[in-house]
């Protein structure tokens, strides 16, 4: 009933104004209503309520609406006190309502959505003259400490990334802080690592076992790639820590950089390798004894050029099985060059 | 195409969204719409699923592998009591599946709050192997110990996470992380090609994180505590016959770091990192070393890290903004050297620390031009100096330089064309190399992450609304590399991304997108080759290698009735690896092209049957193909096989009920 009286009311209003009655302060002039979802909403939710094609009042399942936590915001906390558009006060020449003072779009989603908020902020929805700066400024007057503490000055600040590029704010399920449906966000911009996460040798991402947060902070760090821990190297230890080391004899790439021979996002290659041995393995190391000989597939399964032992199965790993590094004291020809 | 990579376990919290959507329009009269639209909701979804064959590729992480019927069930609890902001959270995912997770939390906002998470991930090996190694599982195994038979290998991480966190008041508040992980199982490992073995997995770690932060207006504080700790069952693999291989070594690292921002002005802000770690590695070595007279019973190894990072972000006036950032970063492997070999030609006998630093330095500025474009110009140095060891296994370089330089334009602020194009040239030089002086005679490789190389890169990038209902992305990247210094090694280096991306809204109710992806990496590099008898003569010889992939997808999402919601997804996607060998050969020793062809047909059709009740029907089409030969009539000497299924087809179909509650 109650929705029933509003959309009247709204319908009838339209009306009015299309006739030119009354004039446009007057229309909004709307009897004030109770707050609905943040505290001192009102004056937005008189107009923007449950019948709004965009859930605007979903808001109040998250966070943001936990009005008990006296540092949660109210809608002009992030559109700013927008008086032209509460008070529908046009410039001269303007058609339509002035639109609130800061406004915010989302990514342009690129696939069909069951949500109604992607449909609304995605490709056929509003965008926004708001500039990235100002918009982000909403949200750091509140987060900008902790993780957030390094932002400015980010790739992604440096890109001009709203906030609300990636976060869903209107939302009790904002995508990009679910692992399972993270990446997609991230491949609205990053296409390479959208094809990558499908190949045969991947992480799980695609089945949400890893985030694209478990290795990178999007709002920035001290470090190189935006990496949680600042290095490569660091960063892989988090879950592989076996290779950490160090060991009794280490392998010099290994401890600099893990991308020297992995791409974390995915390849065609066993283990996550940018090449297939022996090829990656003779980018750096000289031919001496069998260590340039050719691939092929000849029989034989030692390491001479042409045959099968050099280029199948872990091809240099069959016998060169601690790459990472090795820790064993003991049979010269064997530990030294990472085979025991 | 992000539908495309949605779990074979379908997702809570997107189905109940959308039959909260179709609730809105098919009972929008009913009830209390308002609270409906501000109270948490919770959901449940429960129901079956039936695979129609075993294959280890789809499950590898999923636990889908076996043709047989699966529970599917997933709970998303969340409520919130107004009063003191208090919420209780239970989340649950893939409750019916091996690759189960499920947390709970309990927070009143703003002042304190706890978790409890629990997740398993889960690696099938898709290979299956037929071996008669016995032992598989310990780190006791047995060649020839058992009677052939067919295997599965699979790892397996259990991870436990606990957290809490306290506002403390005055802008402090206190983080306290835990987090625990065990895995187990085995993967393929081996000694030679004779002898197939299983690398045992037992291994457990844990990272302890205690960080107090502050947040005024103008200064941000984040400073603590991080330790991480490795410990594994097995130090190593006794597999008879044969010699012993050492595994993975216990190790922990213990990190202290201070990181800071101080807004000096509305327009100028300051960053700082400062952090010290030390890790050591103590784990008691299986055997005495080779040396006589060397009685070290561990390694002792300790590695100190100091790093610090500075930076500054600056609007001097409007049109501009410009950033620095200093980085700085030296690892110093401080372990012991000793001796622990019986030297031999080219080996001293020393274990090996590496030690280096690191120095990096960014400049950047940004200017706004008339009409919504940017003019972004920065350069880029960084310095690494790296350690020396007076036996080398490879050419060696004690130090890096590079110079990068990027110029951009960008247009960020129109409706309907938004877009940049950028050019990046680095440059990386260095030292003088100091030669593999174990083998100076066939010194001939500057390894590839050591070598001269100039780099060269251009990427253009798009988002354009030719129409209200068309919105097109298109990102173009291209980047060359040529590496200079000696005539073997890598030589160049390509790499191609082309993506375009569209969706058409046809009505409010149908939505179609598709996307098309190549990406094209190239490398050019060349060796010498040792003599095979007289079948293949020693000879320097040429590979150029490229990977290139074609990926495309297309869904479709329509609403045909208010209660109804239907979709579709396909993904393509042809992986093809060129080696493109120049090298006297014979026929028999060429390496065919591998191509990896994989096609995934998604479904969906879901109904509301009630305002909180609907039910979904799924269905998976997964086919792949390929010809990759690298366990193609392969053999270990011990009689071992590992099998790659060339061409595997699966299908998937659920049917699960959703009930949603607030």
């Amino acid at each position: 009933m109650k929705n029933m009286l509003c959309n009247l009311t709204r319908a009838l209003s339209a009306a009015v104004l299309a006739l030119g009655l009354i004039g446009p302060a007057q229309a909004a002039d709307k009897a004030a209503t109770k707050d609905l979802a943040l505290k001192g909403d009102a004056v937005c939710t008189r107009c923007h309520d449950e019948s709004e094609a965009y859930p605007v009042l979903a808001i109040g399942k998250t966070r943001h609406g936990t009005v008990a936590d006296g540092r949660t915001p109210t809608c002009t906390s992030c559109h700013g006190d927008s008086k032209s558009h509460v008070e529908n006060l046009k410039k001269e020449g303007q058609s339509g309502r002035p639109k609130p003072d800061r406004t915010f779009t989302g990514q342009l989603l690129t696939a069909p959505s069951a949500d109604v908020v992607e449909r609304y902020f995605g490709l056929a929805g509003k965008r926004t003259t708001t500039p990235v700066a100002e918009r982000n400024g909403a949200c750091i007057g509140c987060h900008q400490g902790g993780k957030r503490i390094h932002w400015q000055g980010s790739a992604h600040d440096a890109s001009e990334v709203a906030c609300t590029s990636c976060h869903q704010v209107h939302t009790q399920h904002d995508k990009v802080r679910d692992k399972l449906t993270q990446s997609e966000v991230c491949f609205t911009c990053h296409k390479e690592q959208r094809v990558q996460v499908s190949r045969m040798s991947r992480h799980p991402i695609k089945e949400g076992k890893v985030a694209c947060t478990d290795c990178h902070n999007p709002h920035g760090t001290a470090g190189v790639k935006l990496l949680v821990r600042d290095t490569v190297v660091d960063t892989c230890y988090t879950c592989h820590m076996e290779k950490r080391g160090p060991f009794v004899f280490n392998h010099q790439p290994v401890t600099e950089d893990c991308s020297n021979c992995h791409n974390p996002h995915g390849t065609t290659n066993p283990n996550l390798l940018k090449a297939r041995a022996p090829f990656l393995c003779q980018q750096c190391h000289e031919p001496t004894s069998h260590r340039g000989n050719i691939p092929g597939l000849l029989p034989g399964t030692g390491n001479a050029a042409g045959t099968r032992g050099v280029t199948q199965a872990r091809s240099c790993l069959n016998c060169h099985t601690n790459i990472h590094g090795s820790n064993n004291p003991v049979n010269n020809a064997e530990s030294r060059s990472l085979r025991r | 195409m992000k539908t495309q990579y949605r779990n074979t376990a379908f997702r809570l919290s997107a189905l109940a969204g959308a039959i909260a959507l179709a609730s809105a329009s098919a009972w929008a009269a009913d009830g209390d719409e308002v609270a409906d639209l501000v109270k948490p909701e919770s959901s449940i979804r429960l129901g079956i699923g039936h695979l129609s064959d075993r294959n280890r590729r789809f499950g590898q992480y999923n636990g889908l592998s076996e043709g047989r019927a699966y529970g599917l069930f997933d709970i998303d609890y969340a409520r919130r009591e107004d009063a003191s902001g208090t919420w209780y959270r239970l989340y649950g995912r893939n409750l019916g599946l091996e690759s189960r997770e499920l947390r709970a939390d309990v927070e009143r906002q703003g002042v304190w709050g706890a978790f409890v998470d629990y997740s398993r991930i889960l690696r099938l090996e898709p290979l299956q192997v037929t071996t008669g190694l016995s032992g598989i599982g310990t780190a006791t195994q047995a060649i020839g110990g058992t009677a052939p038979r067919e295997i599965d290998l699979q790892t397996r991480r259990d991870r436990y996470s606990l957290g809490f966190d306290k506002a403390l008041g005055q802008g402090l508040d206190l983080q306290l992380r835990f987090k625990q992980e065990d895995k187990d199982g085995a993967r393929i490992f081996g000694r030679g090609t004779g002898q197939f073995l299983a690398e045992p997995i037992a291994g457990q770690t844990q990272q302890l994180e205690a960080i107090i932060n502050y947040a005024g207006k103008q200064l941000q504080l984040s400073g603590g505590y991080y330790g991480s700790f490795y410990k594994n069952r097995n130090s190593v693999l006794i597999a008879t016959p044969g010699t012993a291989i050492s595994l993975a070594p216990d190790n922990e690292s213990h990190q202290l770091f201070l990181a800071g921002g101080y807004n000096v002005t509305p327009a100028t802000r300051a960053t700082f990192k400062v952090a010290k770690a030390r890790g050591t590695q103590n784990e008691s070595f299986f055997t005495s070393p080779d040396l006589a007279g060397n009685v070290q019973t561990s390694l002792n190894g300790r590695l100190d890290t100091t790093s610090a990072q500075l930076g500054l972000t600056t609007r001097p006036i409007p049109k501009l903004s410009l950033s620095a950032n200093l980085r700085y970063e030296d690892r110093e492997d401080k372990t012991p050297r000793y001796q622990f070999l019986t030297p031999s030609t080219g080996r001293d006998g020393f274990n090996t620390p590496f030690s280096r630093t690191t120095v990096n330095s960014k400049l950047e500025a940004n200017y706004q031009l008339p009409m919504g474009f940017r003019l972004i110009g920065g350069v880029e140095l960084e310095q690494r100096k790296r350690s020396v060891l007076s036996i080398r296994q490879a050419s060696w370089r004690e130090q890096n330089d590079e110079q990068s330089y990027r110029v951009e334009l960008r247009r960020s602020l129109s409706e309907t064309l938004n877009g940049s194009i950028s050019l990046i040239h680095a440059d990386r030089g260095g030292s003088d190399y100091l030669p593999a002086n174990n083998n100076a005679a066939a010194d001939f490789i500057d390894p590839i992450h050591f070598a001269d190389r100039k780099r060269d890169k251009a990427r253009f990038s798009m988002d354009w609304i030719p129409l209200e209902q068309l919105s097109v992305q298109l990102r173009v990247d291209d980047s060359r590399d040529r590496y200079a210094g000696r005539p073997r090694g890598p030589d160049t280096g390509t790499a191609r991304l082309y993506a375009l991306d569209g969706t058409y809204t046809v009505s409010d109710n149908w939505q179609v997108s598709a996307w098309f992806t190549r990406d094209d990496t190239r490398v050019r590099q060349s060796t010498l080759t040792g003599a095979n008898g007289t079948t293949v003569l020693a000879q320097e010889w040429q590979s150029n290698l490229r990977m290139l992939g074609d990926s495309a997808g297309l869904s479709v999402r329509g609403k045909p009735s208010g209660r109804l919601e239907i979709g579709a997804d396909l993904q393509f996607g042809r992986e093809t690896n060129h080696y493109g060998l120049l090298a006297n050969l014979p026929a028999a020793a060429a390496l065919p092209t591998i191509v990896t062809r994989r096609t995934v047909l998604r479904v969906f059709g879901q109904y509301a049957v009630q305002r909180n009740f609907g039910l979904r029907l799924d269905l998976i089409s997964d086919r792949a193909r390929t010809n990759d030969w690298t366990w193609s009539d392969w053999q270990y000497a011990d009689g071992t096989r590992v099998f790659q299924d060339p061409n595997t087809r699966v299908t998937f179909i659920g049917v699960t009920a959703i009930y949603r509650m607030r």
